[in-house]
């Protein structure tokens, strides 16, 4: 994919070529959508949205990390999707077990390649994750869900969420700190190979 | 351990510190267990948080010409015919809104000039009309029955005088025919018995259809081009 050339051609108006981009993107920008608001429905209405704006901002782009100029507007959609439900907020409907509780893991989460025990081990662990980037401000998940899940570097970040590096520095290390600490809740539930040993690491 | 000493920790761990720095963190570290188990904390979480699993889009986010507003790209000729059928419509209205003003206001009533002839829209004239013509009756008859009235309006006094001094002309009707023998009523019958202009002038028809050509070509260009789009 020769992606200057395709960005150049959707500055020009070619829808085509942006929604090769738009392929190419998604998952990631899903993803991030999904980590920030915790919500899947949500995230792919914030994708939407995202890829919408970016069409039409396109023109502004100039230059630099294309993945760090799309998480922006990823952010920009998940930040407002995040305002509309503090303003509106509303009880989703999760799926039940003939019993009528509600299912912790949803069988359609289920990836079809890994064993139930696995499953069931990275579905808690993802949940468990989840729960813990949901108790952070939106700032900081933001941040920790570009550095650490996305994989962009500090300075991308920065340009994401519009917010000087130090910025970027303080929220991430700070994030980590509550996540571990959040997650430390979680240890019964973890699975083995992802308990945090507290007395391990201090030796 | 303070909140500058978590954030180095964290910048460290992404490889993010000065050469200089980092050989100094790595020196407090090595006699600093507090700082290392906060270390290795934040390295846990970012371990655990790269183990999430990467959800893949549930559909297609592909856009399509609606969702972005895209409009077919118009001819070059386009603004051309917006800015000549704004301007022909602009000048069509003007020129018949100042030609029925100018129209509407010559054919307002001069004071005291319509006095008789001139149909409606003065009702002061009218009603000196048949107070003369009263006065001129009332002149004629006052002779054969008792004295000259002296009720009468003292403007119109002197006409049944007149009346009374020539009694060959003591014909009521002949009276009314002096009376609109006026020259100022006369000229009032000329105008009303002249042609009254068109409302709208031929060259202005031809800028009203000018206009309506120029939207009809604009609408036809947007069609050829939506059509040429799809």
């Amino acid at each position: 994919m020769n992606e200057p050339a395709l960005i150049t051609s959707a500055q020009n108006g070619d829808l085509d070529s942006f929604n090769t981009l738009v392929l190419h993107y998604q998952d990631m920008v899903f993803n991030t959508a999904l980590r920030i608001l915790g919500d899947e429905d949500q995230a792919a209405d914030a994708s939407q949205e995202a890829f919408i704006s970016a069409f039409r901002a396109i023109h502004s782009y100039r230059g630099g990390s294309f993945k760090a100029w799309l998480l922006r507007t990823v952010t920009n959609a998940c930040y407002d999707e995040l305002r509309r439900q503090k303003r509106r907020p509303t009880t989703p409907l999760e799926p039940e077990t003939d019993d009528g509780d509600e299912m912790d893991s949803p069988r359609w989460l289920a990836d079809p390649s890994m064993t139930p025990a696995q499953q069931l081990e990275a579905d808690e662990l993802e949940h468990a994750i989840q729960h813990c980037l949901n108790a952070l401000p939106s700032d900081f998940r933001a941040v920790v869900v570009m550095a650490d899940i996305e994989g962009l570097d500090y300075t991308d970040v920065a340009k994401a969420v519009r917010v000087p590096l130090g910025t970027v520095k303080s929220r991430l290390a700070r994030a980590r700190l509550r996540l571990r600490e959040c997650l430390q809740s979680f240890a019964e539930l973890l699975p083995a190979a992802f308990r945090l040993n507290t007395n391990e690491a201090i030796a | 351990m303070n909140q500058h000493d978590i954030e180095q920790l964290s910048t460290y761990l992404d490889g993010g510190l000065k050469p200089s720095d980092s050989a100094r963190l790595e020196t407090r570290l090595a006699s600093d267990l507090a700082l290392a188990s906060a270390l290795d904390a934040l390295r846990e979480s970012r371990n655990l948080l790269r183990r999430m699993p990467k959800r893949r889009a549930p559909r297609n986010f592909l856009l399509t010409r609606k969702m972005v507003g895209l409009k077919p790209p118009l001819p070059r000729s386009y603004p051309v015919f917006k800015f000549a059928t704004a301007f022909a419509a602009f000048l069509f209205f003007i020129s018949v809104f100042a030609t029925r003003t100018s129209q509407l206001a010559a054919s307002a009533p001069a004071p005291a000039s319509y006095g008789i002839g001139s149909g409606g829209g003065a009702d002061v004239p009218a009603t000196e009309e048949s107070i003369m013509m009263e006065s001129a009756l009332a002149a004629t008859e006052a002779p054969a029955t008792e004295a000259p009235a002296s009720t009468e309006p003292p403007a119109l006094a002197p006409l049944p005088t007149e009346m009374a001094n020539a009694p060959s002309d003591a014909n009521p009707e002949s009276e009314i025919t002096r009376v609109a023998e006026d020259p100022s009523a006369k000229n009032a019958e000329d105008a009303a018995s002249q042609p009254a202009p068109p409302l709208i002038a031929n060259w202005q028809i031809a800028l009203g259809l000018a206009a309506l050509l120029g939207a009809a070509l604009m609408l036809l260009l947007r069609l050829l081009a939506a059509r040429k789009w799809k």
